[in-house]
């Protein structure tokens, strides 16, 4: 017993005093740092076994099932080529929702930006409060937002689009008003020196500066937009997750990889033109 | 006034951008009525009205003793359980993308695997998130489980790419110094790779896990998660106190997930 | 005509930059302002067009008082025809030189052709010939921020120029540029100043440029006029009384000091 004290008091005396991590030799000492390290390490033990009794983790069922997933993943990767027709429709809605969310969201982020830059506006407790509010809408994830919009407007692609402008609404501020704030406001005073109101001298010396990163930002945005509206539907927000989430309930799973196949060549083909005209733009 | 006659050949050939500008608005114009779906009526009904009415009563009134209450299946044990479901998904992916992540960079494998690892990436990266969690609810039924295998399977995509790019920006000239001293691959890894790209690993994952937040939230709408269901079923029901304490739990998760793991990136990167 | 009487100006802060000025500057003159870093040089050039604001004596320019009822549109009206050169050139990088000219226009604008950025045949031709009057027509169709910096002041001075000014306020206009452009430039301010009968106040950091070229040469020190004459008149003493020390190879731009 005397022994595991001795021990406890070896490995905790670290932890608690300053002396034990000192080193004295004759004509010199050193203080090792606090040893946080093992700290972490048993924090995140901690956590880790937390988690795992928190997510009814069932490692039996995950095991038994296995084949279950080999089974629909190969179904997958038979994809039935006459579903083809029966997904264009949803497939047109999907990339609608994505262009039409991006365009509303980005045209109403303008103002929004332009009262959240400090150096624009120089009243601390509007752009303040601008950003907290600002903050506050984007936590909430678009797919929240769809699916409470389904009880506001209804189901179908409206809410699907609401959900998607109000994303982009929150995203394209934030990221356009920092992009405001690093543009060079010498230019701003000149043209305001020669008797220049403020929307004029913002719209000769500061527009040009950020017209490039803007139309870039607004095409990340749409990148985003476009996996979100894939998915949005299966909350009944409008475009193809519709049609995925009515194929899998049937378990017909050939269709499902049908429209996997389409919706990955969609994303491709459209991440690669974004970001073409992305780099055209910086 | 008279101008200099150069003045007035410069201004007949000045580039003519006007054509290029107006065809350029025309068409985001068309592209915007396009893109807006048909709908008849008012865009929002009188019901819808309510609905919003009273969400943003339930809001600034919630039901505060789910709020402030540590029972099970309250907004903090839900808010917390969120978390969990994160960190454990965002561990799984963490383990199976260190490994992919070498086998994906292209100055450690040969470049067939490296692509065949990326090709891997961009599946997984493009697979609808909802379509995983489906899959995973046929497997394990639902619920928080089929939730943490989803965020883990997803997360494996981003974490993977991520740290692809941190091994391949590593700086080799330690590798080879050591390999001049003749140490084995076991030193190499513990003096030469681990010290470079530890805090880069750590703070990949701590980025994915504040995406993966948002994403056990949302799971819970398609039943592979509580927060995100019990607030549906709130609206659903009526129950507009209730969806506006759900609401402030999602909020406040967020927020504070996203600070903490903005600042811990930020420590990590600039010691 | 400008006339300061005893006019002050002291920051929010608490520093005083001018006390007591008292200067009159006649259209069409060309005076330079020297002094020290700190002396209060930017801070007499700016109280003109009121990008800062006097907080004692009398301002008069132009027959307009400049003081803090002078505001809106009166005071966006008072400043059309003041034009304004900066150290750093200020120009609007990512857009062309002919479009940076036609920025001194927008403040006749109204709203929707402001915000269209639209301007009319005859304002591209006021802006193309600005450009021509200080020779750097042929880049009109540039990106202002792929010039170099004598060219760049050059379209500064064209954007002043467009405003059809009876005033232009420059602000160490040459202190960016070797002496080689700095000549240039300066050749360029003397004869418009002769040519078109602007006045030009310009805050000089090197004695000898102003000496060179200015006709009045005023010197500042702590905030107070010390000196007030002709660049003839400036003698080693005087240099030494406004700088309060003697000249060193800072306060030079070219090689030797053309005093008498
Ligand atoms: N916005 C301000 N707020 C407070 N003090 C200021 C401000 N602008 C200038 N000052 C102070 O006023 C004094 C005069 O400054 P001013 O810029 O007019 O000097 P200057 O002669 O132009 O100097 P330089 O050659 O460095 O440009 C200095 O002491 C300066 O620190
Ligand atoms: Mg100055």
């Amino acid at each position: 017993m005397r022994k595991l004290i001795a021990l406890l008091q070896e490995i905790f005396s670290p932890y608690v005093s300053k002396a034990a991590r000192t080193y004295k030799a004759k004509d010199f000492e050193v203080t090792a740092p606090y040893p946080i390290t093992a700290f972490i390490a048993l924090a995140l033990v901690t956590i880790f076994v937390l988690a795992v009794e928190a997510s009814n983790i069932d490692l039996v069922q995950f095991f038994g099932n296995l084949n279950n997933m080999w089974r629909i993943l190969s179904r997958l990767l038979q994809p039935n080529f006459r579903f083809l027709p029966r997904m264009t429709g949803p497939m047109i809605e999907t990339i609608q929702l994505s262009v039409g969310g991006t365009l509303i969201g980005s045209v109403l982020a303008v103002p929004v930006a332009i009262f959240s830059a400090s150096n624009i506006v120089k009243a601390s407790a509007i752009y303040g409060s601008v950003r907290f509010a600002m903050s506050l809408i984007r936590t909430i994830p678009v797919l929240v937002y769809a699916a409470m919009l389904m009880f506001i407007v209804g189901m179908g692609a409206m809410a699907g689009l609401v959900a998607l402008s109000i994303f982009t609404f929150t995203i394209v501020a934030k990221m356009f008003y920092e992009v405001i704030e690093t543009v060079d406001m010498a230019p701003y005073e000149a043209i305001e020196s020669t008797g220049a109101d403020k929307v004029q001298a913002f719209r000769v010396a500061v527009l040009p500066q950020i017209l490039g990163s803007y139309l870039s930002i607004v095409l990340y945005s749409f990148e985003i937009n476009v996996r979100s509206a894939a998915i949005i539907g299966f909350v009944g927000a409008g475009g193809i997750g519709l049609l995925l989430s009515d194929r899998i309930s049937w378990r017909q799973y050939e269709d499902v990889g049908m429209i996997l196949l389409v919706l990955f060549a969609v994303i491709i083909l459209i991440e690669t033109l974004s970001r073409y005209l992305r780099r055209r733009l910086a | 006034m008279n101008y200099h006659p150069e003045v007035l050949h410069s201004y007949e050939h000045r580039p003519k951008t006007l054509i290029l500008k107006l065809s350029i608005t025309l068409g985001v114009i068309l592209l915007f009525f396009w893109s807006i779906p048909s709908f008849d009526g008012p865009l929002i009904s009188e019901s819808g009205l309510d609905i919003v009415t009273r969400m943003f009563q339930g809001l600034i009134n919630p039901t505060w003793d789910k709020i402030f209450s540590l029972k099970t299946f309250h907004v903090p044990y839900l808010m917390y359980e969120t978390v969990m479901v994160a960190f454990l998904g965002t561990l799984i992916g963490t383990v199976v993308a260190t490994p992919l992540s070498f086998l994906g960079s292209r100055n450690i494998t040969n470049s067939v695997i490296a692509f065949l690892v990326t090709v891997l990436v961009v599946l997984i990266r493009t697979m609808p998130f909802f379509v995983i969690g489906l899959i995973y609810i046929r497997v394990v039924g639902p619920g928080v489980f089929a939730g943490v295998l989803t965020i883990g399977f997803t997360s494996t995509g981003m974490i993977t790419k991520l740290y692809t790019e941190s091994v391949e920006d590593m700086d080799k000239g330690i590798l080879e110094a050591l390999d001049s001293t003749g140490a084995t691959a076991v030193q190499k890894l513990r003096v030469g790779i681990v010290p470079q790209l530890f805090a880069n690993f750590v703070s990949h994952s701590l980025y994915r896990f504040d995406i993966n937040v948002r994403n056990a939230i949302i799971l819970g709408l398609i039943s592979a998660g509580r927060l995100g269901f019990e607030l549906q079923a709130a609206i659903g029901n009526f129950r507009y106190r209730d969806a506006g304490a759900y609401l402030w739990g999602i909020i406040l998760v967020v927020m504070i997930i996203e600070f903490a793991s903005a600042s811990l990136r930020k420590r990590l990167i600039y010691g | 005509m400008i006339k300061f009487r005893n006019v002050g100006k002291r920051y929010p802060n608490g520093t005083v930059a001018l006390k007591n000025v008292t200067l009159d500057i006649d259209q069409g003159e060309f005076v330079a302002i020297i002094g020290l870093s700190g002396a209060g040089k930017s801070t007499l050039i700016r109280l003109v067009n009121k990008m800062i604001e006097p907080t004692s004596g009398e301002l008069v320019v132009n027959d307009t008082r400049v003081d803090e009822k002078l505001n809106g549109f009166p005071l966006r009206r008072f400043r059309r025809h003041i034009g304004m050169v900066f150290q750093s050139f200020n120009l609007v990088p990512r857009t062309t030189v002919l479009k940076n000219v036609l920025g001194a226009k927008i403040a006749d604008k109204g709203f929707l052709a402001s915000i269209l950025g639209y301007y009319s045949k005859k304002d591209q031709l006021d802006a193309l010939e600005a450009l021509h009057k200080v020779g750097i027509l042929d880049k009109a169709f540039i990106r202002a921020d792929q010039l170099s910096g004598g060219q760049m002041q050059r379209v500064a001075l064209a954007r002043t120029l467009a405003q059809d000014p009876s005033i232009i306020l420059a602000d160490e206009p040459v202190a960016s540029l070797d002496p080689v452009t700095a000549d240039m430039i300066m050749t360029d301010f003397r004869r418009i100043n002769e040519e078109y009968k602007i006045t030009i106040i310009a805050n000089m950091h090197h004695v000898d440029v102003a000496l060179k070229f200015v006709r009045r040469v005023v010197g500042i020190r702590d905030g107070e006029i010390v000196f007030d004459g002709p660049s003839e008149a400036v003698t080693e003493d005087i240099l030494k009384r406004i700088y309060n020390r003697e000249l060193t190879e800072d306060d030079i731009m070219f090689k030797k000091v053309e005093v008498v």
